[in-house]
Protein backbone atom coordinates (compact mmCIF):
# COMPACT_ATOMS: atom_id res chain seq x y z
CA UNK A 1 0.00 0.00 0.00
CA UNK A 2 1.82 3.35 -0.67
CA UNK A 3 2.05 6.17 1.90
CA UNK A 4 -0.86 8.02 0.08
CA UNK A 5 -3.52 5.45 0.56
CA UNK A 6 -2.51 4.75 3.92
CA UNK A 7 -2.44 8.23 5.48
CA UNK A 8 -6.25 8.36 3.87
CA UNK A 9 -7.28 5.07 5.03
CA UNK A 10 -6.07 6.65 9.05
CA UNK A 11 -7.76 8.90 8.37
CA UNK A 12 -10.89 7.80 7.57
CA UNK A 13 -10.57 5.65 10.63
CA UNK A 14 -10.36 8.06 13.13
CA UNK A 15 -13.52 10.05 11.30
CA UNK A 16 -15.50 6.43 11.37
CA UNK A 17 -14.21 6.44 15.48
CA UNK A 18 -15.20 9.99 15.60
CA UNK A 19 -18.87 9.42 14.13
CA UNK A 20 -19.33 6.72 16.05
CA UNK A 21 -18.83 8.32 19.30
CA UNK A 22 -21.03 11.27 17.88
CA UNK A 23 -23.81 9.28 16.49
CA UNK A 24 -24.25 7.65 20.35
CA UNK A 25 -23.80 10.18 22.66
CA UNK A 26 -26.80 11.67 20.12
CA UNK A 27 -28.75 9.01 20.49
CA UNK A 28 -28.59 8.78 24.44
CA UNK A 29 -29.46 12.48 24.67
CA UNK A 30 -32.49 12.07 22.33
CA UNK A 31 -33.44 9.31 24.95
CA UNK A 32 -32.03 10.58 28.21
CA UNK A 33 -34.62 13.54 27.25
CA UNK A 34 -37.42 12.00 25.60
CA UNK A 35 -37.35 8.15 26.46
CA UNK A 36 -37.13 5.79 23.84
CA UNK A 37 -35.23 6.97 20.68
CA UNK A 38 -36.12 3.74 18.78
CA UNK A 39 -39.49 4.67 17.29
CA UNK A 40 -40.83 5.98 13.99
CA UNK A 41 -41.85 9.36 13.96
CA UNK A 42 -41.64 9.98 17.61
CA UNK A 43 -42.29 13.32 17.88
CA UNK A 44 -45.78 12.56 16.18
CA UNK A 45 -46.38 9.76 19.20
CA UNK A 46 -44.90 11.03 22.22
CA UNK A 47 -45.82 14.66 21.55
CA UNK A 48 -43.01 17.52 22.58
CA UNK A 49 -40.96 19.84 21.33
CA UNK A 50 -37.87 18.42 19.72
CA UNK A 51 -35.51 20.08 22.57
CA UNK A 52 -32.63 16.61 22.00
CA UNK A 53 -31.92 17.73 18.66
CA UNK A 54 -30.97 21.31 19.32
CA UNK A 55 -29.46 20.77 22.19
CA UNK A 56 -26.90 18.67 20.32
CA UNK A 57 -26.56 21.15 17.40
CA UNK A 58 -25.97 23.87 19.70
CA UNK A 59 -23.34 21.67 21.59
CA UNK A 60 -22.06 20.67 18.69
CA UNK A 61 -21.77 23.99 16.99
CA UNK A 62 -20.20 25.71 19.42
CA UNK A 63 -16.86 22.91 19.84
CA UNK A 64 -16.45 22.52 16.11
CA UNK A 65 -16.41 26.18 15.90
CA UNK A 66 -13.81 25.76 18.73
CA UNK A 67 -11.75 23.16 17.70
CA UNK A 68 -11.63 24.49 13.66
CA UNK A 69 -10.10 27.89 15.60
CA UNK A 70 -7.97 25.96 17.51
CA UNK A 71 -6.57 23.80 14.97
CA UNK A 72 -5.97 26.91 12.20
CA UNK A 73 -3.33 28.81 15.44
CA UNK A 74 -1.62 25.29 16.01
CA UNK A 75 -1.30 25.52 12.53
CA UNK A 76 0.15 29.43 12.80
CA UNK A 77 2.13 28.57 15.64
CA UNK A 78 4.43 25.26 15.03
CA UNK A 79 3.32 23.80 11.91
CA UNK A 80 2.17 20.61 12.68
CA UNK A 81 -1.20 19.78 14.77
CA UNK A 82 -2.35 16.51 14.15
CA UNK A 83 -4.94 16.15 11.59
CA UNK A 84 -5.58 12.61 12.56
CA UNK A 85 -6.60 14.22 15.93
CA UNK A 86 -8.80 17.20 14.38
CA UNK A 87 -10.76 14.96 11.92
CA UNK A 88 -11.73 12.81 14.68
CA UNK A 89 -12.77 14.88 17.21
CA UNK A 90 -13.76 17.58 14.40
CA UNK A 91 -15.35 15.92 11.45
CA UNK A 92 -16.29 12.43 13.22
CA UNK A 93 -17.26 13.59 16.55
CA UNK A 94 -18.79 17.44 16.29
CA UNK A 95 -20.23 16.45 12.57
CA UNK A 96 -21.96 13.37 13.82
CA UNK A 97 -23.18 14.61 16.91
CA UNK A 98 -25.46 17.21 15.28
CA UNK A 99 -27.81 16.58 12.19
CA UNK A 100 -29.32 18.28 9.93
CA UNK A 101 -31.66 15.46 8.71
CA UNK A 102 -33.45 15.66 12.43
CA UNK A 103 -33.49 19.45 12.45
CA UNK A 104 -35.48 19.61 9.01
CA UNK A 105 -37.49 16.88 9.76
CA UNK A 106 -38.65 17.76 13.63
CA UNK A 107 -39.80 21.58 12.19
CA UNK A 108 -41.77 19.68 9.42
CA UNK A 109 -43.12 17.75 11.67
CA UNK A 110 -44.16 20.44 14.47
CA UNK A 111 -46.27 22.35 11.30
CA UNK A 112 -47.92 19.08 9.66
CA UNK A 113 -48.44 16.88 12.54
CA UNK A 114 -48.75 19.59 15.33
CA UNK A 115 -49.07 17.09 19.01
CA UNK A 116 -51.82 18.46 20.82
CA UNK A 117 -50.05 20.38 23.49
CA UNK A 118 -48.35 22.82 20.89
CA UNK A 119 -51.21 22.51 18.42
CA UNK A 120 -52.72 25.82 18.84
CA UNK A 121 -49.83 27.69 17.87
CA UNK A 122 -47.78 25.05 15.58
CA UNK A 123 -46.09 27.56 13.17
CA UNK A 124 -45.08 29.49 16.02
CA UNK A 125 -43.61 26.59 17.58
CA UNK A 126 -41.92 25.30 14.33
CA UNK A 127 -40.65 28.99 13.50
CA UNK A 128 -38.68 28.54 17.28
CA UNK A 129 -37.58 25.64 16.40
CA UNK A 130 -35.95 27.24 13.18
CA UNK A 131 -35.08 30.11 14.32
CA UNK A 132 -33.25 28.55 17.83
CA UNK A 133 -31.00 26.67 15.02
CA UNK A 134 -30.31 29.14 12.28
CA UNK A 135 -29.05 31.77 14.70
CA UNK A 136 -28.51 29.45 17.68
CA UNK A 137 -26.28 27.66 15.57
CA UNK A 138 -24.27 30.52 14.26
CA UNK A 139 -24.34 32.47 17.25
CA UNK A 140 -22.33 29.60 18.99
CA UNK A 141 -20.24 28.62 16.41
CA UNK A 142 -19.11 32.00 16.81
CA UNK A 143 -18.29 31.87 19.98
CA UNK A 144 -16.58 28.61 19.94
CA UNK A 145 -14.04 30.42 17.90
CA UNK A 146 -13.88 33.18 20.11
CA UNK A 147 -13.32 31.66 23.17
CA UNK A 148 -10.62 29.63 21.46
CA UNK A 149 -8.87 32.61 20.07
CA UNK A 150 -9.27 34.56 23.35
CA UNK A 151 -7.36 31.45 25.01
CA UNK A 152 -4.66 31.44 22.42
CA UNK A 153 -4.36 35.37 22.24
CA UNK A 154 -4.06 35.01 26.20
CA UNK A 155 -1.33 32.07 25.73
CA UNK A 156 0.81 34.38 23.41
CA UNK A 157 1.06 36.92 25.33
CA UNK A 158 2.36 35.36 28.55
CA UNK A 159 4.76 33.42 26.60
CA UNK B 1 -33.28 1.29 23.74
CA UNK B 2 -32.14 -1.19 26.40
CA UNK B 3 -31.02 -4.15 24.15
CA UNK B 4 -27.05 -3.36 24.00
CA UNK B 5 -27.17 -4.52 20.37
CA UNK B 6 -28.94 -1.45 18.99
CA UNK B 7 -26.47 1.14 20.23
CA UNK B 8 -23.96 -0.99 18.08
CA UNK B 9 -26.67 -0.12 14.82
CA UNK B 10 -26.32 3.70 15.66
CA UNK B 11 -22.41 3.29 15.79
CA UNK B 12 -21.87 1.56 13.07
CA UNK B 13 -24.29 3.62 10.72
CA UNK B 14 -22.90 7.04 12.31
CA UNK B 15 -19.15 5.44 11.49
CA UNK B 16 -20.45 5.28 7.86
CA UNK B 17 -22.21 8.10 7.84
CA UNK B 18 -18.95 10.46 8.59
CA UNK B 19 -17.20 8.55 6.70
CA UNK B 20 -18.85 8.92 3.98
CA UNK B 21 -19.36 12.60 4.53
CA UNK B 22 -15.46 12.51 4.98
CA UNK B 23 -14.61 11.37 1.39
CA UNK B 24 -17.22 13.97 -0.01
CA UNK B 25 -15.39 17.29 1.79
CA UNK B 26 -12.21 15.71 0.83
CA UNK B 27 -13.18 15.77 -2.74
CA UNK B 28 -15.00 19.04 -2.60
CA UNK B 29 -12.06 20.54 -1.23
CA UNK B 30 -9.80 19.55 -3.50
CA UNK B 31 -12.38 20.50 -6.58
CA UNK B 32 -13.64 23.70 -5.47
CA UNK B 33 -11.06 24.40 -2.44
CA UNK B 34 -14.03 24.63 -0.19
CA UNK B 35 -16.20 22.27 1.64
CA UNK B 36 -19.49 24.05 1.10
CA UNK B 37 -20.63 22.37 -1.90
CA UNK B 38 -20.17 18.92 0.00
CA UNK B 39 -21.98 20.02 3.12
CA UNK B 40 -24.94 21.25 0.87
CA UNK B 41 -25.16 18.11 -0.62
CA UNK B 42 -25.00 15.89 2.00
CA UNK B 43 -27.27 17.92 3.85
CA UNK B 44 -29.78 17.73 1.05
CA UNK B 45 -29.17 13.97 0.10
CA UNK B 46 -29.52 12.55 3.60
CA UNK B 47 -33.29 14.62 3.76
CA UNK B 48 -33.94 13.02 0.73
CA UNK B 49 -32.39 9.50 1.94
CA UNK B 50 -34.27 10.63 4.93
CA UNK B 51 -37.82 10.69 3.44
CA UNK B 52 -37.77 7.73 1.55
CA UNK B 53 -36.33 5.64 4.22
CA UNK B 54 -39.13 6.50 6.87
CA UNK B 55 -41.67 5.37 3.98
CA UNK B 56 -39.78 2.09 3.66
CA UNK B 57 -39.69 2.13 7.50
CA UNK B 58 -43.68 2.15 7.91
CA UNK B 59 -44.29 0.03 4.99
CA UNK B 60 -42.38 -2.57 7.41
CA UNK B 61 -44.55 -2.43 10.44
CA UNK B 62 -43.38 0.09 13.20
CA UNK B 63 -43.13 -2.71 16.28
CA UNK B 64 -41.46 -5.40 14.43
CA UNK B 65 -37.99 -5.42 15.13
CA UNK B 66 -36.74 -5.34 11.72
CA UNK B 67 -38.20 -2.26 11.14
CA UNK B 68 -37.25 -0.85 14.56
CA UNK B 69 -33.63 -2.05 14.02
CA UNK B 70 -33.92 -0.60 9.93
CA UNK B 71 -34.87 2.73 11.61
CA UNK B 72 -32.10 2.74 14.08
CA UNK B 73 -28.79 2.00 11.73
CA UNK B 74 -30.32 4.04 8.44
CA UNK B 75 -32.59 6.96 10.27
CA UNK B 76 -30.29 7.50 13.65
CA UNK B 77 -27.08 6.41 12.64
CA UNK B 78 -26.30 6.58 9.04
CA UNK B 79 -28.31 9.67 7.93
CA UNK B 80 -28.05 11.26 10.89
CA UNK B 81 -24.12 11.01 11.03
CA UNK B 82 -24.23 11.79 7.40
CA UNK B 83 -25.87 15.09 7.86
CA UNK B 84 -24.48 17.83 10.16
CA UNK B 85 -25.20 20.82 11.47
CA UNK B 86 -22.24 21.83 12.99
CA UNK B 87 -19.95 22.14 9.87
CA UNK B 88 -22.77 23.93 8.00
CA UNK B 89 -23.09 26.41 10.96
CA UNK B 90 -19.24 26.89 11.35
CA UNK B 91 -19.76 27.33 7.47
CA UNK B 92 -22.13 30.28 7.54
CA UNK B 93 -19.95 31.69 10.49
CA UNK B 94 -17.19 31.68 8.06
CA UNK B 95 -18.97 33.71 5.34
CA UNK B 96 -20.52 35.76 7.65
CA UNK B 97 -18.05 38.86 7.74
CA UNK B 98 -16.95 38.07 3.90
CA UNK B 99 -20.20 38.45 2.07
CA UNK B 100 -23.15 38.52 4.07
CA UNK B 101 -25.88 38.17 1.38
CA UNK B 102 -23.86 34.55 0.89
CA UNK B 103 -24.34 33.25 4.28
CA UNK B 104 -27.71 34.24 4.04
CA UNK B 105 -28.06 32.74 1.00
CA UNK B 106 -25.99 29.35 1.89
CA UNK B 107 -28.47 28.87 5.18
CA UNK B 108 -31.59 29.24 4.32
CA UNK B 109 -30.71 27.80 0.58
CA UNK B 110 -29.54 24.67 2.82
CA UNK B 111 -33.15 24.51 4.85
CA UNK B 112 -35.72 25.11 2.26
CA UNK B 113 -33.53 22.73 -0.07
CA UNK B 114 -33.38 19.88 2.78
CA UNK B 115 -37.23 20.38 3.44
CA UNK B 116 -37.74 19.89 -0.21
CA UNK B 117 -35.61 16.99 -0.65
CA UNK B 118 -37.73 15.66 1.94
CA UNK B 119 -40.97 15.82 0.76
CA UNK B 120 -39.56 14.47 -2.65
CA UNK B 121 -38.09 11.50 -0.79
CA UNK B 122 -41.68 10.64 0.88
CA UNK B 123 -42.90 10.77 -2.68
CA UNK B 124 -40.29 8.57 -4.39
CA UNK B 125 -40.43 6.53 -1.35
CA UNK B 126 -44.19 5.91 -1.74
CA UNK B 127 -43.54 5.26 -5.40
CA UNK B 128 -41.00 2.60 -4.53
CA UNK B 129 -43.36 1.06 -2.07
CA UNK B 130 -46.64 0.82 -2.55
CA UNK B 131 -46.25 1.33 -6.34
Amino acid sequence: MNGKLKHLLKLSLAVMLGGALGALLRVLVAVLIHGDAGEISRIEVKGYFPFATLIVNIVGSFGLGYVVARFAQLQLQNGSPSETIFLCVGTGFFGALTTFSAFVYEVKVLVTSPVPVYAEAAALWAALALLAHLVGGVLVAALGYLVASRRFVKASLSE
Amino acid sequence: MTEVWLWLWVALGGAGGALMRFWLSRFSAWRWGSSIPATFTVNIVGCFLLGVGLVWIGALGSDGMYARSSYIWLELGFIGGFTTFSTFAVETRGLLPHDWGKAVAYMLGSFVGALLALIVGYIVGGVWVYG
